[in-house]
């Protein structure tokens, strides 16, 4: 829980919230110590240790009342009075204090001799009121009652219902964002939010920029599954805290943590497709201050297949390798925490025509990649030991990239060289009804890219301020309002502002509205790479040449409103919610597939080009134990190319979700996903010789997943499941598979499943 | 926009409804003492509860209070005592199974000195 400290000064989250939800009886629940931050202002006598437990509400400190205070491992405890007071006598045989709250997981401060006074103990802000669902089973995924900015929390339990691999991956059971091949070739899943690319949706690793430039696509594969402890998804605009970069969305990765994690937890997976991974996360507790994890995954892929006998191997061989290294550091008494953290990834892949990764022969279309990564960040922060609410942080993060790819007769390289700081003050204006978050940015991208005999070259250089204002007048209601401004080294000075409303009519209605710019410089050739994976030749309609790809930027506005709707129905808790998202550009770079089959276009927008959401959810505890989720989702995503107004390609416009979770008693857990598909839209190939000639629209299809998993004493798991149960697959995904040296080759009008049925399994197993 | 209110209200009224539904006079909330000391006492003693009829129940470990809301034409305050007593746990009326209290695991074990953590 002290952890939280760290975050917070280096700006993790939203504004933590507190909230005075009346209801007496969940007040005391979510006041948990599972979530809030743990200020410690600190102190101690000889022989007996006072102290205050305290919530704050708004500028108000509550007392909590009834909260047991006892020394670790003995029998000498004591509960706070009525204005929260605690006095208990000091023991030789513990320096662990524990407060332990209504039957919560106890959190333990320890009492260093040289400490006076008493202690005050402040549980600010519980951040989800979901936190009171803890006492009875915890649900999977949450929508937070409380935050300003609606965010989805994708848990450690709901991640594990698709034994996801990566976090491509991870959102298999998640009807906000949509997950599909890029190719035939590559094997690669990409993921869309509000119907537009992944590139579009910010992705950070515990806020720090994390998947963008050259890694936008297979970047999602660089984060394994049983690595993440949670994720935050938030569709619209962000906080401009984070930077001008997103646009449809933001998803937040949370890694396990030093001071959280089990000290050993190993994950081995295994799939039919002779796919087999390993992670090994080791974590050690130096002492109470300094704690390290290691995190360690392998892949390997040794079988070449062709299951759906199109001539190409199904998913690339080869191996991948990544190794994260983390230390965190909590100091108590000064209130100062920090972080910091190296990453190495190897990614190697084969694949292509069946028989090229044995023989490399010259006469077949072949796909080999190889990727190298060295990251690296520290945050540092620190919470000021008389205002609670004041703390500043600081976040700097680097990374080199390389990567060498070929697609048949192509060749890519790609380097980038990336650097990110960010510095953070937040504090209240006389209360903490007007708080605000200020500081200033920089990053810099040095690009060097290479397609044949094209190089493509950039850097850029983005120093920013920002300024993010919190108006708390009301339990029931928040405004949040920033802005940033910065100065890019090619496209000049640009302001981003972003607005985010909350109210909450009644204590299980919220509604939230959301307005707000992004700005982001695509890296063409990256986030569209599966294109090398057919015939097509790349155009770029330049306009100037001293802009990234002679190319502007990308400029959006995005507007939310969203209604979220709690309800108990025969004593049992659900939630309902409606989305309304639209993005509209100002500019994008366009990518167009439909002018002409055997071209990729890239050209800036001329006219409209937007996209509209609408999504609807309900969760529901149907039966004891068993939580139905049913979702329906559409958009309208147009775009004005050169050629007329067309509906974003490969999307469907109409997609229906239902996912059904049973635990029993004896914790067998079952996990069953259906997926409705309206029809997408295939880009235009009446040009192609007939037999090259593909239908205008893609047929509906239904996908289907299934898990089983037990787990023996908290510790073990064995999990097996089904990938694409109906064995649903596009038949034919390759145009032209015969000859791949002709003109009409095409591996990238993906709509369906390239790979049949898929079974896997596997185990987990953690040791305290 | 209309279409998309009337869904809203629906639900809500629904909502509301079905709170007042689920309040009908054969449905009761009780309350009563069971002994336990811990998370998994309290995973177990909700478990043993929930028996056909139960419609919702919580044990709190500090006060070691069990609140349960059951039906009365479907199952009685005793077969709920009962059934937590099967499961090693002492209630106010019924004394806990020896042969199941003997089978708790050792930081379960109210009775032999185990305190509430």
């Amino acid at each position: 829980m002290l952890m939280q400290n760290c975050q917070n000064a280096a700006h993790m989250t939203m504004v933590p919230k507190s909230t005075k939800f009346i209801m007496k009886k969940t007040l005391f629940l979510f006041l948990l110590f599972c979530f809030p931050n743990v200020f410690l202002i600190a102190q101690v006598e000889k022989t007996k240790i006072n102290g205050t437990v305290y919530e704050i509400q708004n500028e108000i400190e509550i007392p909590l009342i009834g909260v047991n205070v006892y020394w670790s491992g003995t029998t000498i405890g004591v509960v706070t009075g009525t204005d929260g007071r605690f006095s208990i006598e000091r023991t030789k045989n513990s320096n662990q204090l524990v407060f332990s709250y209504a039957g919560y997981q106890p959190d333990t401060l320890i009492i260093q001799n040289k400490l006076a006074e008493g202690i005050k103990v402040v549980l600010s802000g519980a951040i989800e009121l979901e936190g009171v669902e803890i006492v009875k089973r915890q649900k999977t995924m949450e929508f937070s009652m409380i935050q300003p900015i609606k965010v989805e929390k994708i848990g450690e339990s709901e991640l594990q219902k698709a034994a996801c691999c990566n976090l491509s991956e991870s959102f298999e059971t998640n009807p906000s964002v949509d997950v599909s091949f890029t190719d035939a070739i590559t094997g690669t899943k990409q993921i869309q939010m509000l119907g537009l690319a992944g590139s579009y949706t910010q992705i950070t690793r515990e806020n720090i920029p994390d998947v963008r430039g050259l890694s936008s696509v297979f970047g999602m594969e660089y984060t394994p599954g049983p690595w993440i402890e949670s994720i935050q998804l938030n569709k619209g605009t962000g906080s401009v805290v984070n930077g001008f970069e997103s646009i449809a969305g933001q998803i937040n990765v949370e890694l396990r943590k030093p001071f959280d994690s089990d000290r050993i937890y190993f994950n081995l997976f295994a799939n039919q497709e002779s796919r087999v991974e390993a992670n090994l996360n080791l974590t050690q507790k130096v002492n109470d201050k300094f704690s390290t994890t290691l995190l360690l995954h392998g892949r390997n892929s040794s079988l070449a297949m062709d299951n759906n006998a199109d001539g190409f191997i199904d998913k690339p061989i080869g191996n991948q390798i990544i190794v994260l290294n983390r230390w965190q550091f909590i100091g108590t008494e000064s209130g100062w925490s920090s972080q910091m953290g190296i990453k190495a990834t190897v990614n190697t892949g084969v694949g292509g025509e069946n028989g090229f990764p044995d023989s490399k022969e010259s006469g077949l279309w072949g796909y080999e990649s190889d990727t190298r990564r060295l990251e690296g960040w520290a945050k540092a922060g620190k919470i000021s030991n008389s205002k609670p609410y004041q703390s500043f942080g600081f976040q700097f993060s680097g990374l080199l990239h390389e990567q060498e790819s070929d697609f048949g007769m192509k060749n890519y390289v790609g380097d980038q060289r990336s650097f990110y700081g960010n510095f953070i003050f937040q504090s209240a204006f006389k209360t903490t009804l007007h708080k605000y978050r200020t500081g200033a940015s920089f990053q810099y991208d040095d690009f060097d890219e290479k397609l044949d005999s094209f190089n493509f070259i950039r850097k850029e250089m983005v120093p920013g301020l920002f300024f993010e204002y919190t108006w708390s007048p009301k339990p029931n209601f928040d405004l949040v309002a920033g802005i940033r401004g910065d100065y890019h080294n090619n496209y000049g000075l640009f302001f981003t502002p972003r607005l985010h409303l909350r109210y909450a009519p009644f204590e299980k209605t919220v509604i939230r509205l959301s307005a707000g710019s992004g700005q982001r410089t695509p890296s063409i050739l990256a986030e569209n790479i599966s294109v090398l994976a057919s015939a097509r030749v790349l155009t770029i309609q330049s306009e100037a040449n001293s802009r990234p790809y002679g190319l502007n930027a990308e400029k959006a506005w995005n507007f939310g409103a969203n209604l979220t709707q709690k309800f108990k129905l025969d004593y049992r808790d659900g939630a309902v919610s409606f989305d309304f998202y639209q993005t509209r550009f100002v500019n994008q770079v366009v990518v167009d597939l439909d002018e002409n089959p055997q071209q990729i276009n890239f050209y800036n927008l001329n006219g409209e080009s937007y996209s509209t959401s609408f999504q609807t959810q309900i969760d529901y505890e149907l039966i004891r134990r068993l939580d139905v989720r049913l979702a329906y989702r559409w958009y309208d995503v147009k775009t004005q190319y050169r050629t007329g107004v067309l509906s974003k390609p490969l999307v469907s416009a109409n997609r229906a979700f239902l996912n059904l979770a049973y635990e029993t008693m004896k914790k067998w857990k079952f996990d069953y996903t259906l997926q409705w598909f309206g029809p997408k839209r295939i880009p235009n190939t009446e040009s192609n010789p007939i037999q090259y000639r593909l239908p205008d629209y893609s047929p509906q299809f239904l996908l289907m997943n299934t898990q089983v998993s037990k787990t023996w004493r908290g510790k073990f798991d064995i999990y097996v499941g089904a990938e694409n149960l109906l064995d649903y697959k596009q038949n034919d995904p390759i145009i032209s598979r015969e000859d791949p040296f002709s003109p009409y080759f095409d591996s990238s009008l993906i709509w369906g499943p390239v790979f049949g049925r898929m079974i896997y399994g596997g185990l987990r197993l953690k040791i305290k | 926009m209309k279409k998309y209110s009337l869904i809203i209200i629906t639900i809500l009224i629904s909502t509301f409804l079905g709170d007042v539904l689920a309040q009908d006079a054969k449905t009761v909330t009780a309350k009563f003492h069971v002994d336990g000391v811990c998370m998994m006492c309290k995973e177990r003693i909700e478990n043993a509860a929930y028996i056909k009829g139960v419609k919702t129940c919580e044990w709190d470990k500090e006060t070691g209070e069990l609140e349960v809301v059951y039906n009365t034409e479907k199952t009685t305050l005793d077969k709920i005592h009962k059934s937590i007593a099967k499961a090693g746990h002492s209630t106010s009326k019924e004394k806990a199974d020896s042969d199941a209290y003997a089978k708790l695991p050792k930081c379960c074990a109210y009775d032999n000195g185990a305190e509430k953590h």
